[in-house]
C-alpha cells in the first residue's frame, strides 16, 4: 500500500497508455461496474460507427490522486471521463480542465447540470430510500425518517461512509424534520445526533458494490441505495425483493469533463457531442436507471415514471448544494470521521 | 599480509541490491519529502495526523486487528506447518499444501467477498447456529469477521514460510531428547519450540507487516470501528487527492511498524544470531 | 545366513576383559546382559533384519562392526527404542525392553551427528537429561561438573555447540549420555566425522571411560581397525544378519565365512573341494588337483563333510621362497605367480601375485620386480577352510 502511494505520486499513470495519438480514437476514464458496461452497450458502439473513430478504457477516473499525479507528470491518460460533483469541484479550482464546447441547449432545468463550460451534467445521480420488499411491502418506508425509525422498520439500515459526497448528513436531519428548503448550511451537531440513535444499526459502505451486496444478501433491510443500481438489481432480482422509494431523493449531476493536457480533445469534444443527442442519451439512460439530463431524451424513454428526476417532476428531490459542501467539505468531513471513530 | 577482497560476489549482487534499493529507498525518500512539502512546507500534516482522533482510532484498529490476525495464524498455522513438515508425504497433507499454494492465486476481494457471504445472516455459519438453536448472531462488519478474512488471507502466507523454516530442523533432535529420557512434550516445548522461535518470529512479523496495509478486507468485512490507516490513506488519495497527508500517514506507518517489529523481535529473538 | 549364525551360548562363554567392575556392580542380582532374539525389521516392505540374534554380557564393550547397509545401525535403534522390530525381543537383564518406548529403557545414546541441542550451552546440553528427571539444583550441578570432568570440557560449559572443535562436540554429546548413569550407552558411529589423530584419542578416552563406568557400551561402526581397538566382543553384521561374533582374537584367527575373513584382515581365497573329514584333518583337493590335509581345527563350523568349499589364508601368514626350494613341504601351501603389483608397507612389501586361475597376496621382506615369478608358501595350520564365497545370503 505504502509503495503503491508513492509509485502513484513519483510515476503516476504511466503505466497505462495514453495512445490516442491522431484523430483516430479517444481514452475514456473508466468508472466500473454496470457503468462502463452500459457505455459500451449504448452510445459507445453507435459513436464509433457513426464516426470511425476508436474508443478505448484508462483506468480509473473516479480517483481524486490519479488526476493529480497525471497533471503533476503531464503524462496525460484520458481525453475524457465522468466524474461527481466534488470531484468536478477541485478539478475545476485547481485548473485541470480544458473547455468543452458543447451546446447545453435542452438541458433539464435542475441546478448545475452544466458550469462554466467545464462541465456537463452525464445523468442525475440519487440517494433513494432503499428496502427489502420481502420485508416491508406491506407498508412500504418512504421517508428518510421511515429510514431512521427502527421501531417500524427494524434491522441494519446502510449508509454511506463519504458523508461529503453522499447526503447522509443529508438525510439524518431531513429525518429530523427539517424542511428541504431549510437544509443548508447543514446543522451538523444535529446531524449527527440524529445519526447517534440509530448509530449501532447501521452498516457502513464506501462502494457501490458493497451497497449492493449488503442489500442483495440481506444484511441491511432498508438505508440509502442509488437509484440506478438498485433498478438494476431490481431488473435481476424481480421487483418483489428491493423496493425503492424516489421520495425525498437526493439528487446531484455527475460531469463530463475533458482534462487539461489530452491529447485529443477535439475526438473528446467530438464525442460528447454525439452522445448528448436525445436518442443516446435514451439508451443510456435506459440501461443505467439514471434519468438523463437533457429533456427531449425523456420523449424515448416509455417508463419515465420510474426515474427519481423527470422534466415534470424536478422539484420532488431534494438538491444536494455543491456550494455548501465546496466550502465545507473537509472541515465537516474531519467532523464526521472522528464521530464515526468514536464509540 | 593483506586480506584479499572477493570482488565477484560483491559485484554479482550489485543490479540486484541496486533495484532494491531504488525501489525502498527512493520511494521513501519522494514519501518523506511529500509529507512535508505537501500543500505547504512544515509538518502541519503530522499535526493533523496526530491530533486527528480518527486517524489515532484507526491507527490503534490496524495495530491491535493485525496482531489479532497474526495470533490466528500462529494458533492456526504453526500446527499445521508442523504436519506438512512432519508428514507431507500423507495424502491428507498432499491436499493441504495445494489448497496453501492455490490459495494463492485468489484475489483479496473475492476471498473477502466469500467470507461476506459465508457469515452473512443468510450464510451457512448463521443457518447452522439458528438451527443448533443459538440464534442468529451478527458475525459480519465487526472485529470477528475482518480477523477472520485476514486470516484467511495471511495463513498461507504464514504456514508456507514456516514450512520453510521448520523443514530446516533436525527433527534427530527431538528424537535425541526422546532418548534422553523426555516425553514427547517435552521434547518439543524444550528443543523444537526453541528452535522454532525464529521461523516463528519471521513469518509472524511478515504477516503483521502485511496486516498492517490491508485495506479490502475491512471495508467489506468491516464496520465504521474497524477502519484500518490504508483505508484513510486511500480515501485521502482518492477522495481528496491529498498526498501530503497521505504520504505522512504512510510514512508514520512505517516507522511504527518498524519500530514495533524491532522492539518485538529484540525481546522474541534473544541471541538468535549465537546458533544457526 | 542360518549356517553359520553363531549360537547364543558361544558368545555368552565370553569372558569380557574388563569387566572386573561391572560385575562388582552387579553382584548380588542377574547380570544385566542385553539379548536381542530373532529381531526382524522391514522398511517399506524391504527387509533390513533377517532374525538377529545378540548376546552383549554386562560390561562389555560390544562393537557392530559391518560394511553400510548390513543392518547395524537398525540394531542400534532397535536397542534404543527408536524403531520398533517387527518381531522378536530385545531383554536387558531379563527385562523385555521391546515394547517400552525410549524414555523408559533408561539408555544413553550419542548420534552419529551428536545431536547436541545448538541453543543450548555446553552445560545445559549435559544437564538436559537430569532436568528431565528433575533434579534438585545442586545434584544437577554437581553432576554435570563430574560428568563435564571426566570428558576435559570444564573450560567450556558456557558455549554453544557450534562453538566447539568437532572432538569437543563429541565429548558433550558423551557426557549428555552418561550423566544420568544408564544402564547401557549406545554409540551410532560417534568417531566417523573426526579426523585420525583425533579418532586415536577419543578411542582411548572411550576406552578409558569404559573402565571407571563399567556399564555395557554398544558402538556401531564399519571400521575394522576401531572396532579391534575398542571392543571385547565384536559381532560382524552382513546383509540384515550377524556373521559372526566374538573376541577380536578369535574372529581374526577363525573367521567363520570368507566374508569375515576377508573383513577383519583381508584374506587370499583359493576354491577347494573337500573331499573328506576325519580325526587327523580335512583333506581337500586344490582345482590343480592338488591335495592338502588340514588341520581339524581350522574347518569352519558349519562346513560340511565334503563338496565345495574355500580355502582362506591371510597375506601376512605366508613368505616367499628362494628359487630351488619351491617344493618345502607337504604341510604348507604353495603357490606360483606373476608380480603384479608390489606395495610397501614399512619394513616390508605385500606382492600380489596372479598365478593363472588364483590371485593371492603375500608380504616378503624383499621386493620383488614386477612380471618377475614368484613363489610363496603359507602353512597350512595358518590357512581355514570355510563354505563356499557366497554359500550363505
Amino acid at each position: 500500500m505504502l509503495a503503491a502511494v508513492v509509485l502513484l505520486g513519483a510515476c503516476g499513470g504511466s503505466g497505462s497508455s495514453g495512445g490516442s495519438g491522431g484523430g483516430g480514437s479517444i481514452v475514456l476514464g473508466a468508472n466500473g461496474g454496470s457503468y462502463d458496461q452500459c457505455q459500451q452497450s449504448t452510445f459507445i458502439p453507435a459513436f464509433k460507427k457513426a464516426t470511425g473513430m476508436d474508443v478505448k478504457y484508462g483506468s480509473f477516473a473516479y480517483d481524486l490522486g490519479a488526476w493529480k499525479a497525471q497533471q503533476e507528470s503531464g503524462a496525460v491518460e484520458w481525453d475524457v471521463a465522468v466524474v461527481d460533483a466534488s470531484e468536478f469541484d477541485a478539478l475545476r479550482r485547481a485548473g485541470w480542465l480544458e473547455p468543452l464546447g458543447v451546446s447545453t441547449k435542452g438541458m433539464l432545468d435542475f441546478p448545475g447540470v452544466s458550469v462554466d463550460n467545464y462541465g456537463i451534467a452525464s445523468e442525475i445521480f440519487s440517494q433513494v430510500v432503499t428496502y427489502r420488499a420481502d420485508k416491508f411491502g406491506g407498508d412500504p418506508p418512504k421517508t428518510w425518517a421511515d429510514v431512521f425509525n427502527t421501531k417500524k422498520y427494524p434491522g441494519k439500515r446502510m449508509f454511506h461512509r463519504n458523508a461529503a459526497d453522499m447526503g447522509t448528513l443529508e438525510m439524518a436531519l431531513l429525518a429530523d424534520g427539517v424542511a428541504p428548503k431549510d437544509l443548508y448550511p447543514l446543522d451538523v451537531n444535529r446531524a449527527l445526533r440524529k445519526l447517534d440513535s440509530i448509530k449501532n444499526d447501521i452498516i457502513w459502505y464506501d462502494n457501490g458494490t458493497k451497497m449492493v451486496a449488503l442489500i442483495q444478501q440481506g444484511e441491511a433491510v432498508i438505508g440509502a441505495g442509488w437509484d440506478g443500481r438498485i433498478k438494476d438489481l431490481q431488473a435481476q432480482t424481480g421487483g418483489n425483493v428491493v423496493g425503492m422509494s424516489p421520495e425525498q431523493a437526493i439528487a446531484r449531476p455527475d460531469y463530463w469533463v475533458i482534462p487539461k493536457g489530452a491529447k485529443n480533445p477535439e475526438g473528446a469534444r467530438k464525442f460528447l457531442r454525439f452522445i448528448t443527442q436525445p436518442k443516446q442519451q435514451a439508451a443510456f439512460a435506459k440501461c443505467t436507471g439514471y434519468p438523463p439530463p437533457w429533456v427531449a431524451a425523456f420523449d424515448h424513454l416509455p417508463n419515465k415514471s420510474s426515474y427519481a428526476v423527470t422534466p415534470d417532476k424536478l422539484h420532488n428531490v431534494i438538491v444536494w448544494n455543491s456550494n455548501y459542501w465546496k466550502a465545507n467539505r473537509d472541515a465537516v468531513t474531519q467532523r464526521f470521521n472522528a464521530w464515526l471513530g468514536g464509540s | 599480509m593483506r586480506r584479499r577482497v572477493d570482488w565477484l560476489p560483491l559485484l554479482a549482487g550489485l543490479p540486484g541490491c541496486a533495484v532494491l534499493l531504488g525501489l525502498f529507498l527512493l520511494p521513501v525518500g519522494f514519501l518523506i519529502a511529500r509529507s512535508v512539502t505537501d500543500p505547504k512546507l512544515g509538518l502541519s500534516n503530522y499535526h493533523t495526523i496526530i491530533t486527528s482522533p480518527a486517524y489515532g482510532h484507526a491507527a490503534w484498529t490496524t495495530l491491535w486487528l493485525s496482531g489479532a490476525a497474526v495470533l490466528g495464524c500462529v494458533l492456526l498455522g504453526t500446527p499445521v506447518a508442523y504436519a506438512l513438515v512432519r508428514a507431507g508425504d500423507h495424502p491428507v497433507m498432499r491436499v493441504v499444501m495445494a489448497v496453501l499454494i492455490l490459495s494463492f492465486l485468489t484475489s483479496s476481494l473475492v476471498r473477502a467477498y466469500a467470507w461476506f457471504l459465508m457469515l452473512g445472516t443468510q450464510g451457512p455459519v448463521v443457518a447452522v447456529t439458528n438451527a443448533l438453536g443459538l440464534g442468529k448472531p451478527q458475525l459480519l462488519f465487526n472485529s470477528f469477521a475482518v480477523i477472520v478474512g485476514m486470516v484467511h488471507y495471511l495463513l498461507p502466507i504464514y504456514t508456507l514460510m514456516l514450512y520453510g523454516s521448520l523443514r530446516s530442523i533436525r527433527y534427530e533432535l527431538v528424537t535425541a531428547a526422546e532418548g534422553l529420557g523426555a516425553k514427547h512434550a517435552y521434547a518439543l516445548r524444550t528443543v523444537f519450540l526453541p528452535l522454532a522461535r525464529p521461523g516463528l518470529v519471521n513469518g509472524g512479523s511478515l504477516v503483521f507487516v502485511i496486516a498492517l496495509g490491508f485495506f479490502v478486507t475491512p471495508a467489506l468485512l468491516g464496520g465504521a470501528q474497524q477502519t484500518m490507516l490504508s483505508q484513510l490513506i486511500a480515501q485521502a488519495v482518492q477522495q481528496f487527492g491529498d498526498f501530503g497527508a497521505a504520504a505522512a500517514t504512510g510514512f508514520l506507518l512505517l516507522v511504527a511498524s518498524l519500530a514495533l517489529l524491532a522492539a518485538v523481535r529484540r525481546v522474541l529473538l534473544p541471541k538468535s544470531a549465537r546458533y544457526g | 545366513m542360518p549356517g553359520v549364525r553363531t549360537p547364543n551360548g558361544r558368545v555368552a562363554e565370553l569372558e569380557p576383559a574388563m569387566a572386573g567392575a561391572a560385575k562388582a556392580t552387579a553382584s548380588g542380582r542377574a547380570a544385566r546382559d542385553l539379548v536381542v532374539s530373532n529381531v526382524r525389521k522391514a522398511f517399506d516392505r524391504t527387509e533390513v533384519l533377517h532374525g538377529v540374534d545378540l548376546h552383549v554380557p554386562e560390561g562389555a564393550f560390544a562393537t557392530m562392526l559391518g560394511p553400510s547397509g548390513s543392518g547395524k545401525t537398525t540394531v542400534l535403534r532397535i536397542v534404543a527404542g527408536f524403531e520398533r522390530p517387527d518381531a522378536g525381543t530385545v531383554t536387558l537383564g531379563g527385562k523385555d525392553l521391546t515394547a517400552l518406548a525410549p524414555r523408559a529403557r533408561g539408555l544413553g545414546m550419542v548420534f552419529q551427528s551428536y545431536a547436541l541441542f545448538p541453543h543450548l550451552t555446553v552445560e545445559d546440553n549435559i544437564a538436559y537429561p537430569l532436568r528431565v528427571r528433575r533434579m534438585k539444583a545442586a545434584e544437577r550441578r554437581r553432576r554435570v561438573a563430574e560428568y563435564a570432568g571426566r570428558v576435559q570440557l570444564e573450560p567450556y560449559l558456557g558455549r554453544y555447540p557450534h562453538e566447539l572443535s568437532g572432538g569437543q562436540q563429541q565429548r558433550v554429546a558423551l557426557a549428555r549420555a552418561l550423566v544420568f548413569e544408564p544402564r547401557l550407552l549406545l554409540l551410532d558411529e560417534p568417531l566417523g566425522a573426526l579426523d585420525k589423530r583425533l579418532r586415536t584419542d577419543i578411542q582411548e578416552q572411550l576406552k578409558e571411560l569404559h573402565r571407571e563406568i563399567g556399564i555395557t557400551f554398544i558402538h556401531v561402526t564399519h571400521d575394522q581397525a576401531e572396532a579391534f581397538a575398542l571392543s571385547t566382543l565384536v559381532v560382524i553384521m552382513r546383509d540384515g544378519g550377524v556373521e559372526q561374533a566374538g573376541a577380536p582374537e578369535q574372529l581374526f584367527h577363525e573367521p567363520a565365512t570368507l566374508f569375515v575373513a576377508d573383513f577383519v584382515g583381508g584374506a587370499n581365497a583359493v576354491p577347494a573341494t573337500l573331499l573328506e573329514r576325519g580325526v587327523h584333518g580335512a583333506h581337500l583337493q586344490l582345482h590343480d588337483g592338488r591335495r592338502l590335509r588340514v588341520p581339524p581345527a581350522q574347518v569352519a563350523p558349519g562346513v560340511g563333510a565334503s563338496g565345495d568349499v574355500t580355502l582362506v589364508f591371510r597375506p601376512d601368514a605366508g613368505t616367499t621362497l628362494a628359487s630351488g626350494d619351491e617344493h618345502p613341504g607337504d604341510d604348507v601351501l604353495t603357490l606360483a605367480g606373476t608380480v603384479r603389483d608390489v606395495t610397501y608397507l614399512g619394513g616390508k612389501y605385500e606382492l600380489s601375485l596372479d598365478g593363472g586361475g588364483a590371485r593371492a597376496r603375500v608380504h616378503s621382506g624383499a621386493a620383488a620386480a614386477i612380471g618377475a615369478t614368484v613363489h610363496a608358501c603359507w602353512a597350512l595350520d595358518c590357512c581355514r577352510v570355510v563354505g563356499q564365497p557366497d554359500g550363505g545370503g
